[in-house]
Parts: C-alpha cells; structure tokens; sequence
C-alpha cells in the first residue's frame, strides 16, 4: 500500500519559503525603483520651476 | 435563438449562490467575534442578526436547490455576477443596523464599494464607528480583492469542477496552477504571506508614530487590507493624511502596487522567475503609464507651485498617482484639494492613472496594464505592416509569464472590453454633469468608480442624487467583474422571460 504523504505536496512546504521570501523582496526592490524614479522627477520639476 | 432555463439550471444556479452566501455568512463571524472581545454589544446584536440571515438564506437554498448537477460555463458566470448581488444586499445589514447610514441604498453602495474594492463610501461619522463595522469594511474589501469566489472555491467548493467558470466570471481567468482549487489557494498564501509581512511594517510604524498597540495592530490590518486589496477604505475620514508620515506613505505604497500585480505575476516571481518583473507586458505598461502620469502631474504642480519642496511634491504628486493606477484610493489630500489645488491637469493626469488601472487577474480594477499592452502591440504591428513590403509576414509577440503570439482574437478581445470600461467611465461622466455637476469632476468621480479605485474630488456624498448612488453601484459591479459575467446575467434574465421553452 502506498503511503499518502500530503504535506509533501503542500503549497506551503518549508522548503518553498526561502523563494517566496526571495520573490516578495525582489517585488518590494522593484516598487521602491518606481518609487524612486518618482523622488527623481519631483527633484528635476523643483528644479526646473 | 434564446432558450428558457429549465428548473435544473435554476437550481444549480441556487445552490452555488447559496455556497457563496454562506462564505459571506462565515465571513461576519470575524468582526462578530472583534465585538466580542472588545465588548461592543450593539454590534455583536448587529452581525448575529446578519450572520442568521446569511446562513438562513444559504442553506435554505442548499435545502431548496438540490441537484447533483455541476456548474456549466453559463451557470458559473450568472453565479459570479448574481452572488455578489445577493451578497451585497444581505451584507449590507450590518452597516445599515449601526445607525451610520442614511438609507440602505447607502449601506449597500459601502458594501458594493468594500466588495469591489473601490473605497468610496457614504457612511456617516467614520471616525466613530465600532471597531467591528471597521473590521467588516477591511474585510469585505480584502475577501472582495481576492474575490467572494475564490474565498468560496477555497473553502467550500471542494473539487467542483464547474467552480473554474465562477472563478472566470468573477474576472480572474488565469490559472496560477493545473487545478483552480490549487489556484485559488496559491492565490490565498500570496495574499496571507503580504498580510503577515504588511501588517507587522504598518503596525511598527504606527507604533513609531505613538499609537497605542492594540490601535496599532487594528490600523496596520486595516489599512494592510485597504492597501492590498487596493480598497481604499481606511480607518479614519482623513485616509492615509490621517498619519501624516513619510514611513506610513512609503510601506502602503509597497503594498498598494504589490497588491495590483498579476497573481500569475506574483507566483511566478515566487517560484524563482524574477526577471518576469522587468519583462511582463502588465509591468511595461504599468511602470510606463504611472511614469508618464506622475511625471504630467509632478510637472503641473511644480509649474503652480502648489507644494514649496521636491519632497513634498514627491510625497503628495507620486502618492495619488501611485493609489489611482493601482486603483486603490488612498488619499493624503482632502477631497476638494484635486479641485481647488491640483487643477485641470492634475486632475486630468490622474483620471487618466485610475481608467488605465491595475493588472488583470489582481485585486485592483480599470481596463489594465495587460490590454493596454496588447493594443499598442497591435498598433505597432499594423504601423509595421503598413510601411512593410505587401508579403512580408509581420508578427507580434507579448510576453505575459510566456511568450504569446498576438492573434486577432486576442486584441479583439482586448479591444471589446476596453470599449466597454470607456463606455461605462463616458455614461458616469455623462449622468454626474446632468445632474449639475462639473464635467471634469463628474468623469474624475465616475471613472474612479468603474474603475474600483475610491479616489474622490467631492462628488460622492450621503447627499448625491439616488440615481447617481445606483450608477455608481452598477458601475463599481459592471467594473470589478469585467462585464462578460454581469451580460451573462443580463442574458439569463432576458432567457426567462423571452426564451423559448
């Protein structure tokens, strides 16, 4: 008989974590860009008027 | 030829719907139990009388509407649209049983606006109202984000395989995995992992500012979950100016954008493709329309010198723009202040970040970064065509998790449902200004609206026209669920009376 394993196929698996928490960083790293970028334009508006 | 609906489809259309009411149902017993613990009894009363009522009516529709019969592909659309009709009437009484609104009409425009995740409401005196009522408007609008569907798919559904037809006709039509029971718990750990993480950034920063830490946790949930789902609802009248903080502007602006990407997007990013976030069509065009937007307004607010730094330029011009694409509806302005403060082209710019919107299959609403992506490809193509020699063979490419080869019925489909959210933001526009009100205005209003996104330059009041709140209800609906479902619904109706049995 074949043992049923389910936690093996969890989406929630530890192993999984260190790439969600990868993942999360890198969406944070590319809004804080926009964000930034932002910053930039307001600097150069202020500058310019 | 239309053909009537047999009493087999009624049922299986009364079953679901009653599923899903029932998730609503459960869904209150979260702010019944805040009362609860914080001793507000008025509310307990109120959410046990909504909760009955929910469970009531769920499962005397299990009881009523029994059949074995699975969810075809039209019967899971008019479940979608229809079930978050029901829901928002019977989750309406709560708000209008607290005494805060004016009529149920009100009540039932917040609880459309917390489903849909736009954020304009009607309720009076927000800044004392029961921690309860706050927790239900957060939470309506972060279940709402991920859709009322997906919360039943996850909980209640269990292998149905129909439930993928509500869970297209709620607007969400990707599959993040093979299974759409899987999918829709993909979507949860996304949305639950951003929750933890969130809330904590928004609890410590409040707890910076001084406030106490039971307030700070509420806050930083509540307003995690007005961000994430890209609502907009906010515990306090001022929304986010409430804070006045640099750190609180910065955290919610993470959150909102990350709150309006693909889910696709998300799980693929998690599941270790990166690059995704540089190469997706939806990411192009997001960052090209909020950067072309924020750069319009930042440039008319620099010429007329409304804010005296670059700081604070940045902080009030890339914060509203920011909300408005992503359709969330935080504010650090008072309402009038689009009007009387950022003019005609501020005004402007940002009408035009909340009717483009967020990105399809996300929490956020507008036409989206993805058929605004597939319709300047296909110009492009047709440019290239036109100055190619006549046989050469021109093909377009966009890249969304994959490459996909843009086909006719692709921008068709593009091109139909873009129409559409144009002709909903022109008719709000249209019916606010025969009511008297400004043009610009009436289209910043009704276009935030339809869009989902809760903006507000003063139009939306407890004391606008009944017809406009109705407008405005139909809108956020008709926006949120992309109008394929809701014109299933339409059609289903009109089958009832004019179909040949």
């Amino acid at each position: 008989m074949r043992a049923v394993q389910p936690r093996e196929r969890g989406l929630a698996r530890r192993e999984r974590w260190p790439l969600y928490a990868a993942g999360l960083l890198a969406e944070t790293g590319f809004i804080l860009a926009l964000t930034a970028i932002a910053f930039l334009m307001a600097v150069v508006a202020k500058a310019v008027f | 030829m239309l053909l009537r609906p047999r009493l087999e489809d009624h049922l299986v259309i009364g079953k679901y719907t009653g599923k899903i009411i029932i998730g609503v149902g459960l869904l209150m017993v979260v702010p019944l139990l805040t009362s609860v613990v914080l001793a507000e009894w008025d509310t307990v009363l109120d959410f046990v009388i909504s909760v009955a009522a929910c469970l009531i009516f769920g499962f005397g529709t299990q009881l009523l509407c029994r059949t074995e019969r699975d969810l075809s592909w039209s019967h899971g659309m008019v479940v979608a649209s229809g079930s978050w009709i029901v829901a928002t009437v019977l989750g309406a009484l709560p708000h209008w049983l607290s005494g805060h609104e004016g009529s149920y009409l009100d009540a039932m425009f917040d609880v459309m606006s917390g489903y849909t995740t736009t954020g304009l409401y009607l309720l009076q005196d927000l800044d004392h109202i029961s921690y309860g009522l706050n927790m239900w408007r957060h939470l309506l609008t972060y279940a709402g984000g991920q859709g009322i569907v997906v919360v039943a798919l996850t909980f209640l559904f269990k292998g149905a395989a129909g439930a993928y037809t509500a869970y297209v006709g709620e607007g969400k039509d990707e599959r993040l995995l093979p299974n759409v029971i899987q999918t829709a718990r993909a979507i949860w750990l996304v949305s639950l992992t951003w929750l933890v993480v969130g809330a904590a950034a928004l609890t410590i920063t409040g707890m910076v500012l001084g406030q106490e830490p039971l307030r700070a946790v509420l806050h930083g949930l509540w307003v995690f979950m007005g961000a994430w789902s890209t609502g907009g609802f906010a515990p306090q009248s001022y929304n986010t100016l409430y804070y006045h903080s640099l750190g609180y502007e910065l955290v919610t602006i993470v959150i909102m954008i990350a709150g309006s990407f693909n889910f696709a997007l998300h799980w693929a990013v998690w599941t270790g493709n990166r690059k995704e976030l540089v190469k997706n069509v939806e990411m192009i065009s997001f960052a090209v329309t909020l950067s072309l937007t924020v750069l319009i307004a930042t440039f008319a607010l620099a010429k007329a010198g409304v804010y005296p730094d670059a700081m604070t330029l940045f902080r009030k011009a890339f914060y509203q723009l920011a909300s408005g694409h992503t359709t969330t509806g935080f504010s650090t302005l008072y309402s009038r202040a689009f009007v009387t403060q950022w003019g005609p082209i501020g005004l402007m710019a940002t009408t035009i970040a909340m009717a483009v919107g967020a990105s399809a299959c996300s929490t956020g609403g507008g036409i989206k970064g993805i058929r605004v992506g597939v319709i300047s490809k296909a110009l492009l193509q047709d440019i290239r065509r036109a100055v190619s020699p006549e046989r050469a063979v021109i093909t377009a490419k966009i890249h969304h998790i994959k490459d996909v080869v843009l086909g006719d019925g692709v921008v068709r489909s593009a091109m139909f449902i873009t129409i559409a959210y144009l002709s909903l933001y022109g008719l709000t526009a249209i019916v606010g200004t025969l009511y008297g009100y400004d043009f610009l205005q009436s289209a910043f209003e009704g276009v935030s609206a339809a869009s989902n996104t809760g903006l507000s330059c003063g139009v939306t009041s407890p004391s606008m026209p009944a017809v406009m709140k109705v407008l405005y209800i139909l809108a956020m609906w008709l926006g949120r669920l992309e109008f394929m479902s809701v014109f299933a619904l339409g059609g289903h109706l009109l089958s009832m009376v004019r179909g040949r049995g």
